[in-house]
């Protein structure tokens, strides 16, 4: 690993111009369970892993092979591929700007767009059928296909906060284009329905062909399977301000 | 020669304890799960001026198994789980159901209270026993 740099990529990705997913620990676990599910039901490979400042010393085990909790992954559909940012454990929240860096920096060096998934916290989530997902971008021609799927809403007026937001500040200043797409979510409980409704826009996005039938029938077992995870991510989202994604940003008189 | 703590460093020390006590508490969490064998749910408490709603994410539960007690200011939500849960450990143990004994801060209404199920959580409304008064303003 290059000293100045958090992260180790392997060299036939570079400059491969495939679309990078962000989908850390967050609201809803959305991310993890939609990139996890990609990863699982596409051809994937382990290309890269990033280390995260500030965490204690942790590996992940999986099948006895030793893994870095943080890991990139090459995923490929046919033709089409896509890269996959996956963590097995939450990022500290007083590292969401290095780790947002680190991936920014990963998006220069394959020559990505950013595409970052999540959740937004939805109160009368048990109200809605099928969550929208609301979309916003550094980028008018990245934001334009992401609605142009007919999928998603324009992220018109609210905050965003965490890692999503790290990108979004940083983005511009690297020239790294970023699109997040959030889909309405419980805020505390893993939710695989609005798990299922970003993998269905990212395979409109993206032109991939993965069934998400398994993913909403499986949905209760894998509740089960991420309440650890989810207790986790809770704690570490009480330390940002993530009410503030409830809220309507200010409206002055003009 | 010892430096001065700075702000940050306050902050930090804060920072490093407040995880050291998560830690903390998720490990004991833990540790009594493996024991009794059952898992403690995600629950979700909010209050407003006349009542708490609760929510308890109980996935892997009909409706019909779950047991719900109301008493005094205290809540108990038992539920076996269709599902066998493996506790995360390097020797498998299962976990098969699920309870939840929760004190609230002040005495609520058992008679009044109400509950439904959806998609695996379970949403319960309890009322509190003193109510405000509305204040007629002048």
């Amino acid at each position: 690993m290059n000293k100045d740099k958090n992260f180790l990529i392997d060299g036939k990705i570079k400059g491969k111009g495939v679309p990078l997913i962000e989908g850390l620990p967050d609201v809803g676990l959305v991310g993890t369970i939609a990139s996890s599910y990609f990863i699982s039901n596409l051809q994937s490979e382990l290309v890269g892993y990033l280390e995260i400042e500030d965490l204690p010393p942790i590996v992940t085990i999986q099948g006895s092979k030793v893994l870095e909790p943080c890991r990139l992954y090459l995923c490929r559909d046919g033709p089409n591929e896509t890269c996959m940012v996956f963590s097995d454990v939450p990022v500290p929240p007083q590292s969401i700007w290095s780790t947002a860096n680190s991936i920014l920096e990963i998006g220069q060096t394959i020559n990505s767009t950013i595409i970052s998934v999540g959740g937004i916290p939805e109160p009368n989530r048990l109200e809605i059928e099928k969550p929208e997902i609301y979309v916003v971008s550094n980028d008018e021609e990245i934001q334009r296909k992401a609605l142009e799927t007919g999928y998603s809403t324009q992220f018109e007026n609210g905050f965003i906060t965490g890692m999503k937001a790290a990108l979004l500040r940083n983005a511009s200043r690297l020239g790294v284009k970023v699109l997040v797409a959030l889909a309405q979510s419980h805020m505390n409980y893993p939710d695989p329905g609005a798990a299922a409704e970003v993998v269905v826009f990212l395979n409109k996005l993206l032109g991939l062909n993965v069934s998400v039938d398994p993913l909403r029938e499986q949905a209760e077992k894998l509740k089960i399977q991420l309440r650890d995870l989810m207790r986790r991510t809770t704690a570490s989202m009480a330390r940002i301000p993530k009410g503030l994604e409830l809220e309507a940003t200010p409206q002055y008189i003009r | 020669m010892r430096r001065r703590k700075s702000l940050f460093d306050i902050i930090r020390e804060i920072e490093s304890d407040i995880d050291q006590e998560i830690e903390w508490m998720l490990t004991r969490l833990k540790e009594s799960e493996v024991s009794s064998r059952c898992l403690e749910p995600l629950y979700d408490v909010q209050e407003f001026p006349d009542e708490f709603r609760v929510t308890v994410d109980l996935p892997g539960v009909e409706k019909e198994n779950v047991k719900l007690e109301v008493h005094k200011n205290e809540l108990h939500v038992y539920a076996p789980c269709s599902y066998e849960y493996e506790l995360r450990r390097y020797c498998r143990v299962n976990a098969t159901c699920y309870k939840l004994d929760l004190e609230l801060p002040i005495e609520i209404s058992a008679e009044e209270t109400k509950a439904k199920f959806r998609e695996g959580v379970l949403e319960i409304r309890i009322p509190k026993k003193e109510k405000g008064v509305r204040i007629k303003i002048d």
